[in-house]
Protein backbone atom coordinates (compact mmCIF):
# COMPACT_ATOMS: atom_id res chain seq x y z
CA UNK A 1 0.00 0.00 0.00
CA UNK A 2 1.46 3.27 -1.07
CA UNK A 3 2.58 4.99 2.83
CA UNK A 4 1.41 9.09 0.71
CA UNK A 5 -2.24 9.65 1.09
CA UNK A 6 -3.55 11.27 -2.81
CA UNK A 7 -0.57 9.57 -4.60
CA UNK A 8 -0.97 6.38 -6.51
CA UNK A 9 1.42 4.39 -8.27
CA UNK A 10 0.68 3.82 -12.39
CA UNK A 11 2.32 1.71 -14.62
CA UNK A 12 2.32 3.08 -18.23
CA UNK A 13 2.51 1.03 -21.27
CA UNK A 14 6.28 0.01 -20.96
CA UNK A 15 5.85 -1.20 -17.41
CA UNK A 16 7.49 1.72 -15.26
CA UNK A 17 5.88 2.82 -12.17
CA UNK A 18 5.29 6.02 -12.40
CA UNK A 19 3.39 8.14 -8.57
CA UNK A 20 0.50 10.43 -9.92
CA UNK A 21 -0.78 12.76 -7.32
CA UNK A 22 -4.62 12.98 -7.55
CA UNK A 23 -6.64 16.38 -7.23
CA UNK A 24 -10.05 15.43 -7.43
CA UNK A 25 -12.85 12.52 -9.45
CA UNK A 26 -16.16 12.59 -10.70
CA UNK A 27 -18.14 11.10 -12.30
CA UNK A 28 -20.38 11.78 -15.78
CA UNK A 29 -23.63 9.31 -15.06
CA UNK A 30 -24.87 9.35 -18.46
CA UNK A 31 -21.28 7.69 -19.49
CA UNK A 32 -21.38 5.24 -16.37
CA UNK A 33 -18.03 6.62 -16.43
CA UNK A 34 -15.40 8.04 -13.40
CA UNK A 35 -12.69 10.22 -14.27
CA UNK A 36 -9.65 11.10 -12.44
CA UNK A 37 -7.67 14.62 -12.37
CA UNK A 38 -4.11 14.33 -11.59
CA UNK A 39 -0.65 15.18 -11.73
CA UNK A 40 2.94 14.00 -12.16
CA UNK A 41 4.44 17.55 -11.77
CA UNK A 42 3.41 18.57 -8.20
CA UNK A 43 7.18 19.45 -7.35
CA UNK A 44 7.64 21.65 -10.10
CA UNK A 45 8.82 24.89 -9.81
CA UNK A 46 6.86 26.71 -12.32
CA UNK A 47 3.61 28.26 -11.70
CA UNK A 48 1.13 26.52 -14.24
CA UNK A 49 1.85 22.55 -14.14
CA UNK A 50 0.27 19.87 -16.55
CA UNK A 51 -3.03 17.81 -15.12
CA UNK A 52 -4.21 15.29 -16.48
CA UNK A 53 -7.72 14.22 -16.71
CA UNK A 54 -8.43 10.24 -17.65
CA UNK A 55 -10.73 8.05 -17.19
CA UNK A 56 -10.48 5.83 -14.45
CA UNK A 57 -11.64 1.91 -13.13
CA UNK A 58 -12.69 2.06 -9.48
CA UNK A 59 -12.70 -1.40 -9.38
CA UNK A 60 -9.01 -1.78 -11.18
CA UNK A 61 -7.65 1.71 -10.65
CA UNK A 62 -6.72 1.23 -14.01
CA UNK A 63 -6.26 5.01 -15.91
CA UNK A 64 -7.64 5.01 -19.44
CA UNK A 65 -7.58 7.82 -22.22
CA UNK A 66 -10.67 9.07 -23.11
CA UNK A 67 -12.28 8.54 -26.61
CA UNK A 68 -12.28 11.97 -29.11
CA UNK A 69 -15.88 12.06 -29.11
CA UNK A 70 -16.01 12.04 -25.86
CA UNK A 71 -13.47 14.72 -24.72
CA UNK A 72 -15.71 18.18 -25.13
CA UNK A 73 -18.28 16.46 -22.76
CA UNK A 74 -15.86 15.84 -19.93
CA UNK A 75 -13.90 19.18 -20.46
CA UNK A 76 -17.23 20.45 -19.67
CA UNK A 77 -17.67 18.21 -16.66
CA UNK A 78 -13.83 18.90 -15.51
CA UNK A 79 -14.55 22.66 -15.55
CA UNK A 80 -17.92 22.39 -13.83
CA UNK A 81 -16.85 20.04 -11.39
CA UNK A 82 -13.52 22.03 -10.58
CA UNK A 83 -15.76 25.30 -10.35
CA UNK A 84 -18.37 23.48 -8.16
CA UNK A 85 -15.21 22.11 -5.94
CA UNK A 86 -14.15 25.46 -5.49
CA UNK A 87 -17.27 27.36 -4.50
CA UNK A 88 -17.95 24.57 -1.65
CA UNK A 89 -17.66 26.47 1.74
CA UNK B 1 -11.31 20.69 -28.71
CA UNK B 2 -10.76 23.90 -26.80
CA UNK B 3 -7.07 25.15 -27.06
CA UNK B 4 -4.24 24.14 -24.50
CA UNK B 5 -5.96 21.03 -23.94
CA UNK B 6 -4.32 18.09 -25.76
CA UNK B 7 -4.52 13.90 -26.02
CA UNK B 8 -1.98 12.83 -24.98
CA UNK B 9 -1.02 8.99 -26.46
CA UNK B 10 2.59 8.78 -26.54
CA UNK B 11 3.26 5.50 -25.76
CA UNK B 12 5.74 6.46 -23.07
CA UNK B 13 3.64 8.07 -21.28
CA UNK B 14 -0.13 7.47 -19.33
CA UNK B 15 -3.05 8.21 -21.87
CA UNK B 16 -4.27 11.49 -21.06
CA UNK B 17 -6.14 14.75 -21.59
CA UNK B 18 -3.56 17.27 -20.14
CA UNK B 19 -4.41 20.68 -19.16
CA UNK B 20 -2.56 23.98 -17.54
CA UNK B 21 -3.72 24.80 -14.37
CA UNK B 22 -2.64 27.29 -11.47
CA UNK B 23 -0.70 25.67 -9.11
CA UNK B 24 -2.23 27.77 -6.36
CA UNK B 25 -5.43 26.66 -7.38
CA UNK B 26 -4.69 22.94 -7.77
CA UNK B 27 -3.61 23.59 -4.00
CA UNK B 28 -7.15 25.42 -3.02
CA UNK B 29 -8.88 22.19 -4.67
CA UNK B 30 -6.73 19.88 -3.05
CA UNK B 31 -7.67 21.26 0.54
CA UNK B 32 -11.44 21.07 -0.79
CA UNK B 33 -11.49 17.78 -1.94
CA UNK B 34 -9.27 16.42 1.03
CA UNK B 35 -12.24 17.67 3.52
CA UNK B 36 -14.94 16.63 1.59
CA UNK B 37 -12.83 13.07 1.88
CA UNK B 38 -12.49 12.98 5.34
CA UNK B 39 -15.98 13.13 6.07
CA UNK B 40 -17.07 10.97 3.41
CA UNK B 41 -19.70 13.08 1.35
CA UNK B 42 -20.35 12.81 -2.01
CA UNK B 43 -21.27 16.23 -3.63
CA UNK B 44 -23.89 16.43 -6.34
CA UNK B 45 -24.42 18.99 -8.25
CA UNK B 46 -27.09 19.62 -11.14
CA UNK B 47 -25.70 20.75 -14.54
CA UNK B 48 -26.98 21.16 -17.80
CA UNK B 49 -27.62 18.43 -19.20
CA UNK B 50 -26.49 16.05 -16.70
CA UNK B 51 -25.19 15.08 -13.53
CA UNK B 52 -22.09 14.89 -12.00
CA UNK B 53 -21.23 13.45 -8.87
CA UNK B 54 -17.99 14.55 -7.19
CA UNK B 55 -16.58 11.35 -5.82
CA UNK B 56 -14.22 14.02 -3.19
CA UNK B 57 -10.83 12.58 -3.68
CA UNK B 58 -9.94 9.55 -5.38
CA UNK B 59 -7.40 7.83 -2.35
CA UNK B 60 -7.24 3.94 -3.05
CA UNK B 61 -5.58 4.56 0.81
CA UNK B 62 -8.97 4.89 1.98
CA UNK B 63 -11.04 2.48 -0.09
CA UNK B 64 -10.13 -0.56 2.29
CA UNK B 65 -11.79 1.45 5.30
CA UNK B 66 -14.72 3.36 3.76
CA UNK B 67 -16.25 0.57 1.83
CA UNK B 68 -16.80 -1.68 5.20
CA UNK B 69 -17.71 0.94 7.47
CA UNK B 70 -20.64 2.56 4.62
CA UNK B 71 -21.85 -1.32 4.16
CA UNK B 72 -22.00 -1.85 8.05
CA UNK B 73 -23.88 1.48 8.18
CA UNK B 74 -26.02 0.56 5.87
CA UNK B 75 -26.84 -2.63 7.44
CA UNK B 76 -30.04 -3.10 10.34
CA UNK B 77 -27.19 -3.46 12.72
CA UNK B 78 -25.44 -0.07 11.54
CA UNK B 79 -28.41 1.90 11.66
CA UNK B 80 -29.16 1.14 15.01
CA UNK B 81 -25.90 1.75 15.99
CA UNK B 82 -25.77 4.96 14.29
CA UNK B 83 -29.42 5.79 15.64
CA UNK B 84 -27.37 4.91 19.22
CA UNK B 85 -24.77 7.35 18.52
CA UNK B 86 -26.84 10.35 17.32
CA UNK B 87 -28.99 10.14 20.45
CA UNK B 88 -26.03 10.22 22.64
CA UNK B 89 -24.61 13.70 20.73
CA UNK B 90 -28.57 15.05 21.37
CA UNK B 91 -28.00 14.12 24.97
CA UNK B 92 -24.86 15.71 25.12
CA UNK B 93 -26.38 18.73 23.64
CA UNK B 94 -28.89 18.99 25.93
CA UNK B 95 -26.56 18.51 28.94
CA UNK B 96 -24.01 21.28 27.36
CA UNK B 97 -27.49 23.36 27.11
CA UNK B 98 -28.21 23.10 31.00
CA UNK B 99 -31.63 20.78 30.14
CA UNK B 100 -30.51 18.17 32.42
CA UNK B 101 -34.47 16.85 32.75
CA UNK B 102 -34.63 16.51 28.99
CA UNK B 103 -31.49 14.56 28.88
CA UNK B 104 -32.17 12.25 32.02
CA UNK B 105 -35.63 11.82 29.97
CA UNK B 106 -33.50 10.95 26.78
CA UNK B 107 -30.73 8.32 28.37
CA UNK B 108 -34.00 6.32 29.96
CA UNK B 109 -35.46 6.05 26.79
CA UNK B 110 -31.96 5.18 25.61
CA UNK B 111 -31.59 2.38 28.34
CA UNK B 112 -35.30 1.00 27.71
CA UNK B 113 -34.32 1.21 23.64
CA UNK B 114 -31.50 -0.95 24.24
CA UNK B 115 -33.26 -3.29 26.90
CA UNK B 116 -36.29 -4.31 24.54
CA UNK B 117 -33.58 -5.35 22.20
CA UNK B 118 -33.50 -9.36 22.33
CA UNK B 119 -30.09 -10.72 22.73
CA UNK B 120 -30.03 -11.88 19.28
CA UNK B 121 -29.83 -8.74 18.08
CA UNK B 122 -27.49 -7.50 20.21
CA UNK B 123 -25.19 -10.68 19.16
CA UNK B 124 -26.01 -9.95 15.35
CA UNK B 125 -24.79 -6.00 16.30
CA UNK B 126 -21.57 -7.87 17.25
CA UNK B 127 -20.88 -10.10 14.68
CA UNK B 128 -21.02 -7.25 12.33
CA UNK B 129 -19.09 -5.14 13.80
CA UNK B 130 -16.57 -7.47 13.95
CA UNK B 131 -16.81 -8.17 10.34
CA UNK B 132 -16.46 -4.72 9.28
CA UNK B 133 -13.13 -4.36 10.86
CA UNK B 134 -11.95 -7.92 10.03
CA UNK B 135 -12.66 -6.60 6.56
CA UNK B 136 -10.64 -3.63 7.21
CA UNK B 137 -8.19 -5.18 8.71
CA UNK B 138 -7.67 -8.31 5.57
CA UNK B 139 -7.68 -5.45 2.83
CA UNK B 140 -4.86 -3.73 4.89
CA UNK B 141 -6.63 -0.62 5.80
CA UNK B 142 -4.98 -0.28 9.38
CA UNK B 143 -2.06 -0.78 8.53
CA UNK B 144 0.73 1.98 8.42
Amino acid sequence: MNENPGFISVTDENNNKIEIQVIFGFEIPEYKKSYVVYTTECQSPQEEINVNISEYDNNTYEIKSIPEDELDFVMESYNNAKSMILETE
Amino acid sequence: MEEGISLNQNNNTINSVTVKEDKKLLAKIWDKTVDLGVSVQEAKINMRPTQIKILSVFCPELKPIIEPVTKFYESDSGKKYLEGQKEGIRIAGNVLKGDTDEAKKQCQEMLDSINSENGDNMVNMANDINGMLTEINEAGGMKK
